[in-house]
């Protein structure tokens, strides 16, 4: 078996996320590469929520239409899915409240509650009992299932074991594929969100602390490192909005301790006037972005890139930012904690811009990519005569110094200042804190030259250009029509002549977004580059490899 | 005193009530430094108005935020350093309407900083509108035929928040000023004085607080109902009846900061990070 794909699907809050990771941690366990795109309405319970698991002996980061298997908790879950499923597709359902019509091939019904109320289990762990059933229907090694339960369930394991082998014991042999273990050789890896890899890689780069109001897709950033905050010794602060998220932020970087923030664009609008006091008073700050559909509310639960000019240009006033979009889990990994150490080697504000695909969607995750980050040590004052916070320097970086230092005044300004820190309105003053800062945009930009800030996957005289999370679902869908995929992980300081270089041999261009104006193709435009064609999605969800292969295709037709 | 001053002219309206501010700030400060505080572990923190410029006059620690937020970022400079002083300076306008949320919230958790708020009842810096302390009669630029809003009485919030030190001064009684501001640094807790600055320029209350402030002494600062009756005694609708001034409250009550990890220089435990972090990775597995 190549690939498999399993819809999950029942009332939102019963454990569809959690029966979806579980299935993605079996399928890492037998040597697969997984994803998992979760998609919910903004209510707590009720509704119909459902997952998509999909398992590959490629790494992928996309959904498929197509599924092999559907686990039906309510009809919704068959009912509003019938392009997704055939009569050949294996339907494990709750007997108790979906009924499956005839012509289905490989359908078994399971009464969960009777089930759940036998074993004293609450009913968000149905999904075990439905698991243990894939395991016997697909021919999967239940012991496989027993040591990931084992593993992530102390405490409950005689309950949800129990859950799994009363599953295998109803569920028969269905249909015909196979998922046996693929052995690859490679030891199993950890299945991640792209939330928590992004928690993971800036403790790599020496977080200290992480400030934020909840929000969606975020929130689960703040809720790993709160979890892990006694092991780590970090401090996870929730304040009383993102205006005062941000400012603590400042004030933690003003005493030198590494911090982070994370939002989505409702809260980043608050955090604006905070954005702009990182950038005159040269306060490093690092801002994890997950976009999701606006403007305003929009659709919370929802997914959208339309927020790339708003992160570029938000805040009165010019100053240097670093922008970068990492695309999977590795990515966001390895980016957010550069990210992070970027931001402090030029005391500048840095973005890490996500969405919700990539915030809440479950990936595999490489470790061995771990070692690859290390924390970079900013540059830091050398104790010598008075200190002055912003001297300047061939590179417009001024040496840090945090209180307390035995002696000295250390001052930072929200106004036009001079190097001691002190307001000033002096004309060349005034011009040289400019100066200053555009100097650090230029040494950044050409450090980042050293980096693969854009991607490139595959060769084809037509590209598809990405940003973020739409990486996988493009590089599946070039494979198929022999085309090139360039995906610019740094979007600014821009990567020019990165592009330019990406673009050798190209001669057609086709941007695909998920927003309705083209945003990187909008921001390519400003520096020279030229789309010939743009795909666009802008429904809040993203695109399957399917619907991208037919928008593909017409556009090069 | 020049010893704590910066070379930065001051720029405040002659007779301003900031001046007397900051004479007492330098004077409590020599008196602390002289009791044996250091004077790098104090980090004074403004928002933006015309008090926030005391930050760019005194030569220490500071940090001079953006209007309305200077106790977000006093709270994270204390959660930071958790031995150092952190003194707020703040506006009315500033704080009082702008960044309100702050205030309260800091009461709520008594984080151990200390607020000082400038209160001149008025925009000096936007050059005379109405604040949400301003008197019931006071007419501005904005509302030249008076404000159509009561003022609110800022104590009575800050004692329901959950303040853990309060008080009232008026700069122009020094010796009052001075020991009821050295009381508030030494608090450890939120603690919180709304001073009584005379605005020379756009509220001229010099005559009105010279006649009618009357400095009180409570029997037991940590009764809170009589907390509460001497606050309320003084609504800020007008300025000609007897205004309150003195320590209204104090009680002990565990800090915010100590909730969270205390932050050390420990090399060993940060070499130890790495090894956490692929633990927490294997757990994913």
């Amino acid at each position: 078996m190549q690939g498999l794909n399993i819809l999950i699907g029942g009332e939102t809050g019963y454990g569809i996320n959690e029966t979806g990771i579980t299935l993605c941690r079996l399928l890492s366990r037998l040597g697969y590469s997984v994803y998992m795109y979760n998609d919910f309405p903004s209510n707590v319970r009720g509704g119909h929520q459902f997952a998509l698991v999909r398992a590959s002996l490629e790494k992928i980061s996309a959904h498929k239409i197509k599924v092999d298997a559907v686990i039906a908790f309510h009809q919704k879950a068959i009912d509003l899915h019938q392009a997704k499923i055939s009569p050949e597709t294996i339907i494990l359902f709750d007997s108790e409240s979906v009924s499956v019509e005839e012509g289905y091939l490989n359908a078994i019904g399971l009464p969960l509650p009777k089930i759940l109320f036998e074993a004293k289990a609450k009913r968000e762990w149905g999904g075990f009992c439905m698991i243990g059933a894939l395991c016997k229907a697909l021919n999967i090694d239940p012991a496989v299932l027993k040591d990931l339960l084992k593993d992530h369930y102390p405490g409950a394991e005689e309950t949800v074991l129990r859950l799994a082998e009363t599953g295998y014991g109803i569920a028969g042999r269905l249909g015909a594929i196979d998922a046996p273990n693929v052995s690859s050789g490679l030891p199993a890896q950890p299945v991640l969100s792209g939330s928590q890899a992004i928690a993971l890689g800036l403790l790599k780069a020496g977080l200290k602390a992480y400030v934020a109001y909840p929000m969606t897709p975020t929130s689960p950033i703040m809720e790993f490192l709160a979890a892990a905050a006694p092991k780590l010794k970090i401090q996870t602060v929730p304040p009383e909005s993102e205006i005062a998220v941000m400012m603590m932020a400042l004030g933690y970087s003003y005493m030198g301790i590494k911090n982070a923030v994370g939002t989505s664009g409702g809260g980043f609008s608050l955090m604006v006037e905070g954005l702009g006091l990182s950038g005159i008073a040269e306060l490093p700050a690092l801002i994890v972005m997950g976009q999701r559909a606006g403007p305003s509310t929009g659709m919370p639960t929802y997914t959208s890139q339309t927020d790339l000019h708003f992160v570029l240009n938000a805040s009165q006033g010019e100053f240097p930012r670093l922008v970068v979009a990492p695309g999977d889990a590795e990515e966001a990994y390895y980016w957010s904690g550069t990210a992070l150490n970027k931001a402090w080697k030029y005391q500048i504000p840095a973005f890490v811009l996500t969405d919700k695909v990539l915030n809440l969607g479950f990936f595999s995750f490489d470790p061995s990519i771990v070692d690859d980050l290390v924390e970079e040590d900013p540059v830091i004052w050398d104790g010598k005569g008075e200190y002055h916070r912003y001297k300047d320097t061939d590179t417009g970086v001024s040496p840090l110094a945090f209180p307390p230092v035995s002696g000295q005044s250390i001052k930072t300004n929200s106004y036009v200042h001079d190097e001691k820190g002190i307001v000033s309105e002096d004309p060349a003053i005034a011009k040289g804190n400019t100066d200053k800062r555009l100097l650090k945009e230029r040494h950044l930009s050409v450090e980042l030259e050293q980096y693969e800030t854009v991607k490139q996957y595959g060769e084809g005289r037509t590209a598809l250009i990405c940003w973020g999370s739409n990486k996988g679902v493009c590089i599946e869908t070039a494979e198929k029509f022999g085309l090139k995929v360039i995906q610019p992980v740094l979007l600014a300081p821009f990567p020019e002549k990165a592009l330019k270089q990406a673009l050798q041999g190209v001669d057609r261009v086709i941007t695909v977004e998920c927003n309705g104006k083209g945003q990187l193709a909008m921001l390519m435009n400003q520096h020279g580059f030229h789309a010939d064609k743009k795909i666009l999605k802008y429904d809040g969800r993203p695109f399957s490899v399917d619907e991208l292969e037919k928008e593909v295709k017409e556009a090069m037709a | 005193m020049s010893g704590y001053r910066t070379t930065a002219p001051v720029t405040w309206c002659p007779g301003c009530g900031n001046f007397e501010i900051l004479n007492s700030v330098e004077a409590v400060l020599a008196e602390l430094l002289g009791e044996g505080f250091k004077r790098e572990n104090f980090i004074i923190v403004s928002g933006v108005g015309n008090h926030a410029k005391i930050v760019d006059y005194l030569d220490m620690n500071s940090f001079n935020s953006i209007h309305g937020r200077a106790i977000p970022v006093a709270e994270a400079i204390k959660l930071a350093k958790r031995d150092s002083k952190v003194i707020c300076f703040a506006g009315d306008g500033d704080t009082y309407a702008e960044g309100l949320e702050h205030l309260i919230f800091a009461a709520k958790r008594n984080a151990g900083i200390v607020v000082i708020l400038h209160n001149n009842r008025t925009y000096g810096l936007a050059t005379g509108q109405f604040t949400p302390t301003s008197q019931r009669t006071y007419k501005g630029g904005t509302m030249p035929y008076g404000s159509p809003e009561n003022p609110f009485n800022p104590l009575e919030l800050l004692l329901s928040a959950g303040a853990t030190f309060i008080g009232r001064g008026y700069p122009v009684r020094k010796d009052h000023f001075r020991k009821l501001l050295k009381d508030a640094i030494l608090h450890e807790g939120f603690s919180f004085i709304d001073v009584l600055q005379v605005c020379v320029t756009y509220n001229n209350l010099y005559s009105a607080y010279n006649e009618h402030v009357t400095e009180i002494e409570v029997k037991d600062p940590a009764d809170i109902e009589e907390a509460r009756k001497v606050i309320r005694s003084w609504d800020y609708l007008s300025t000609d009846v007897p205004i309150a001034i003195g320590k209204f409250y104090e009680t002990d009550k565990p800090g915010y900061e100590e909730g969270f990890i205390k932050f050390t220089d420990n090399e060993l435990e940060e070499e130890g990070r790495s090894e956490k972090i692929k633990h927490l990775i294997r757990e994913l597995i």
